[in-house]
C-alpha cells in the first residue's frame, strides 16, 4: 500500500478491575487501517478485539483502563485526548455502528432528531432546520422508507433491521474517514443481516471511508473484508489479507476455527473442532496461550515461550513457532 | 413411513391475545403458529428453521405444554398431548424432554451440577440414591465432562460446558425425543463445533429424535434430516434436508439460503444474493393470502388473495406453499471443492 495509515493502534495494553484483582484483556495490540480499506477483527468473546477499538475511542466502561500503548488517528493520539476532545472525534472523524441499535440509540428522542443532533454537533452555525432535512436525506440514504415520517418516530417503533439503518445514517452523517462497526449484524436475522451489509458496503463506496469489521462471523469477515486481524486471549494471533487468511493461514488457531465452521455446501459428519475452552483470561496459560488447544504444539518445549508476531510472508503475519509446519498442509 | 411418527403435530395453532388498557382488554391477537403439521420420526432430526418471531419457540414450547395450544393436536407417542391433564402430561415428560437456548439462564445457580442432572431422576422417583449417583456419573461421561465437576456449581463452567450440563439432565431420563430450542447459538464458534457433534453421536449412540429449532441454517445442515422453514407462522417448504438444501422451491427458503454469508473469500458474489426488501409483517396483523407476499419477488394478485396450501409441487419432493413454487437449484459454487 502506498499511502500512510490513517489509523494506527500501537502496542495497546488495557487492563479491567474486578473483584479477584487485575484481568488483562488487551496485551500489546498493534495494527495499522489504511484509507479506505476494510479490515476485520475476528475473535471469540473474550479474545479482545471489541476491547481494542473501545480502548482505542475512549468508550471503555469505567472498570477498564489502558495502561500502555497509543492509537493514532493521523497524527494524533486518541488515547491522549481528553474525553471532551474525543467527542470531537467521535461522530466526526470516526462513526460507530454497534451491535445493539437500542441501547446505542436515545429511546426518549425521535430518531430524527438523533440524527441531526449529531450533524449539529459537529457543524457550528448548521441551523435546526437545515439538519432536520439533513436527516431526512441521510434516513433515506440508508434505505428507510418514508424518511419524513419516520424521522419523527422513536427507536422502539422501528424494528431491529430499521434501528440499524439509522444507527449507519448516524454514524455517515458528518462523512467520517473511518467507520468502525463492532457485532453490527449479530442480532440481526440472516436475511437483515445481508441487506446491512450491504448498506454498509454502499457507504463505504460512496463515502470512501475506511471500516474497520468486528466480529465473531467468519462468513461476514469473508464476504466483506480486504484484510483481516485474527485475537485470541488478548493478542492477535495472525492477520493477512482476506484470501490468505481463509487458504493459507499460517496460526493454528485460524485454521482450527475455520475448520471447525459447519458450512452450508459441505456437509459433513464430524466437524473438526478445537477442543478444550477459550482459556480464563485471569488464568492465562504461559507462554503461548493457545498451547493447551493446539494440535500442533504437542506441548513442545518452545511454545512455553511467548511466541511474537512474525513475518510468514509480505503482508502476512503470525503468532506460532511452528507456522513453517502449516506451510505445506493446504486448507 | 408406515409406522406412526413419534411425534405427529396436526395443523397447531397458538395464537396469544394482547391486553392493554386499565380493564386489559384484549385488543388484539399475536397469530404466533397458525396451523401448522409435521411429524418426527424415532431417532430421526427435524429441524425447524427461520428468523426470529417466524413462530418456530412457539411450537417447541406448545408440544412441552409450556403454554396450552389454541388449537390442533400434538400425538407423541400414540397420545394426543394437546388435551392432555397435567397429571398425564408428567408420566409423558419421561420420554419428551427439552433443552434451552441460554445455558446461563437455564441451570439453577444454587445446586451442584451432579444434583442438577440427578433431580429428574429424583423427581420421577427412579432408583435410590447410589444408583442415581452412578447414573449421573454414567450421563456426565456420556456427554463429555469430568467427574470430577459433580460437585461444582454452574457459574464455575464455561457455556458449553453449561450445555452439556443441561444436555445430560435431558437426557436423564432416556428420553425418546429432545427439543432443542438454539442450542448452540449462545456458544463462542469454537465450541458450537463441539456441542453439535456431540449432539450427532448422542443420537447415534442413543437413537434419541430430534426437534431441532435453530436458526443457523449451515449447523442445521449438518444435524437434520428434515426442515420445516417457518415464515410468519406457517411452514412455507418442508422435506428432507438434502432437498431443501440443494433445490429449495419456495422463494423465502431461497431469500434465506442466499442471505447466509459464505466463509470463503473466493465465493463472495453478491449477485448469488436474494436481498429482500423490508421486514418481517407483524403476527399480530399479517398479510392477506399469502404470509411471504409483501416481501416476495413473484407475488401477485391471487397470492394476496389465496392462501397457498403446503403440498408437493415440484419433482424433488419438498412441500412448498408457494403458487408459484419453482426448485432452484442450489449450485455448489465452483472453488467449495478443494
Amino acid at each position: 500500500m502506498t499511502s500512510a495509515p490513517m489509523f494506527r493502534v500501537d502496542r495497546l495494553v488495557t487492563e479491567f478491575r474486578v473483584d479477584g484483582g487485575i484481568v488483562p484483556a488487551v496485551n500489546g495490540v498493534s495494527f495499522d487501517v489504511y484509507p479506505g480499506e476494510t479490515v476485520g477483527i475476528v475473535g471469540e468473546s473474550g479474545s479482545g478485539k471489541t476491547v481494542t477499538v473501545m480502548s482505542a475511542l475512549g468508550l471503555l466502561p469505567a472498570s477498564g483502563r489502558v495502561v500502555a500503548g497509543h492509537a493514532y488517528l493521523d497524527d494524533r493520539d486518541l488515547v491522549a485526548l481528553s474525553e471532551r476532545e474525543l467527542q470531537s472525534v467521535r461522530g466526526k472523524d470516526v462513526g460507530l455502528v454497534f451491535q445493539d441499535p437500542m441501547t446505542a440509540l436515545n429511546p426518549v428522542m425521535t430518531i430524527g432528531t438523533q440524527v441531526a443532533e449529531g450533524l449539529r454537533r459537529h457543524n457550528q452555525g448548521m441551523t435546526r432546520k437545515a439538519a432536520a432535512d439533513r436527516a431526512v436525506e441521510l434516513l433515506a440514504e440508508v434505505g428507510i422508507p418514508n424518511p419524513r415520517q419516520r424521522a419523527r418516530q422513536y427507536p422502539h417503533e422501528f424494528s431491529g433491521g430499521m434501528r440499524q439503518r439509522a444507527m449507519i445514517a448516524i454514524a455517515m452523517a458528518n462523512r467520517p474517514r473511518l467507520i468502525i462497526a463492532d457485532e453490527p449484524t449479530t442480532a440481526l436475522d440472516v436475511t437483515i443481516q445481508a441487506q446491512i451489509l450491504d448498506l454498509l458496503r454502499r457507504v463505504q463506496q460512496e463515502t470512501g471511508a475506511a471500516l474497520v469489521m468486528i466480529t465473531h462471523d467468519l462468513g461476514v469477515i469473508a464476504e466483506m473484508t480486504q484484510r483481516v486481524i485474527v485475537m485470541y486471549a488478548g493478542r492477535i494471533v495472525e492477520t493477512a489479507d482476506v484470501d490468505t487468511t481463509f487458504h493459507h493461514a499460517r496460526h493454528p488457531y485460524t485454521r482450527g476455527l475455520l475448520q471447525s465452521l459447519p458450512r452450508l455446501y459441505q456437509p459433513v459428519d464430524e466437524l473438526p473442532a478445537i477442543g478444550g475452552q477459550p482459556p480464563n483470561p485471569q488464568r492465562l496459560p504461559s507462554g503461548c496461550a493457545y498451547r493447551p488447544r493446539c494440535p500442533l504444539s504437542r506441548d513442545r518445549e518452545e511454545c512455553h515461550t511467548r511466541p511474537e508476531l512474525t513475518t510468514a510472508a509480505p503482508g502476512h503475519q503470525t503468532a506460532c513457532h511452528f507456522h513453517t509446519e502449516l506451510a505445506e498442509v493446504r486448507v | 413411513m408406515s409406522s406412526e411418527p413419534l411425534l405427529r403435530v396436526d395443523g397447531l395453532v397458538k395464537h396469544f391475545p394482547i391486553r392493554g388498557g386499565i380493564l386489559q382488554r384484549q385488543r388484539g391477537t399475536v397469530q404466533a403458529v397458525n396451523g401448522v403439521s409435521f411429524t418426527v420420526a424415532a431417532g430421526q432430526t427435524l429441524a425447524l428453521v427461520g428468523e426470529s418471531g417466524c413462530g418456530k419457540s412457539t411450537v417447541g414450547r406448545t408440544i412441552m405444554r409450556f403454554h396450552p395450544p389454541t388449537a390442533g393436536r400434538v400425538i407423541f407417542d400414540g397420545r394426543d398431548l394437546a388435551t392432555m391433564r397435567a397429571r398425564a402430561l408428567r408420566g409423558v415428560r419421561r420420554d419428551l424432554q427439552y433443552v434451552f437456548q441460554d445455558p446461563y439462564a437455564s441451570l439453577p445457580a444454587r445446586m451442584p451440577v451432579g444434583d442438577i442432572v440427578a433431580e429428574p431422576l429424583a423427581i420421577h422417583g427412579i432408583g435410590n440414591r447410589a444408583s442415581r449417583q452412578h447414573r449421573v456419573r454414567e450421563l456426565f461421561e456420556l456427554v463429555g465432562l469430568a467427574s470430577e465437576a459433580l460437585s461444582r456449581y454452574p457459574h464455575e463452567f464455561s457455556g458449553g460446558q453449561r450445555q452439556r450440563v443441561g444436555i445430560a439432565r435431558a437426557l436423564a431420563l432416556q428420553p425418546k425425543l429432545l427439543i432443542l430450542d438454539e442450542p448452540v447459538s449462545a456458544l463462542d464458534v469454537s465450541i458450537q463445533a463441539q456441542v453439535v457433534n456431540l449432539l450427532a453421536r448422542l443420537q447415534r449412540e442413543l437413537g434419541v429424535a430430534y426437534l431441532f429449532i435453530a436458526h443457523d441454517l449451515a449447523i442445521v445442515r449438518h444435524l437434520a434430516h428434515q426442515v420445516a422453514v417457518m415464515y410468519l407462522g406457517h411452514i412455507v417448504e418442508y422435506g428432507a434436508a438434502d432437498t431443501v438444501f440443494t433445490r429449495p422451491a419456495h422463494p423465502y427458503t431461497q431469500a434465506l439460503l442466499s442471505a447466509v454469508p459464505v466463509p470463503d473469500p473466493r465465493l463472495r458474489d453478491p449477485n448469488r444474493r436474494r436481498l429482500l426488501t423490508g421486514d418481517v409483517p407483524n403476527p399480530a396483523n399479517p398479510p392477506s393470502g399469502c404470509p411471504f407476499r409483501t416481501r416476495c419477488w413473484k407475488a401477485d394478485d391471487r397470492c394476496e388473495a389465496e392462501p397457498p396450501v403446503l403440498q408437493v409441487r415440484t419433482p424433488a419432493g419438498a412441500e412448498t406453499a408457494c403458487h408459484y413454487a419453482q426448485e432452484d437449484p442450489v449450485v455448489q459454487p465452483a472453488g467449495a471443492l478443494q
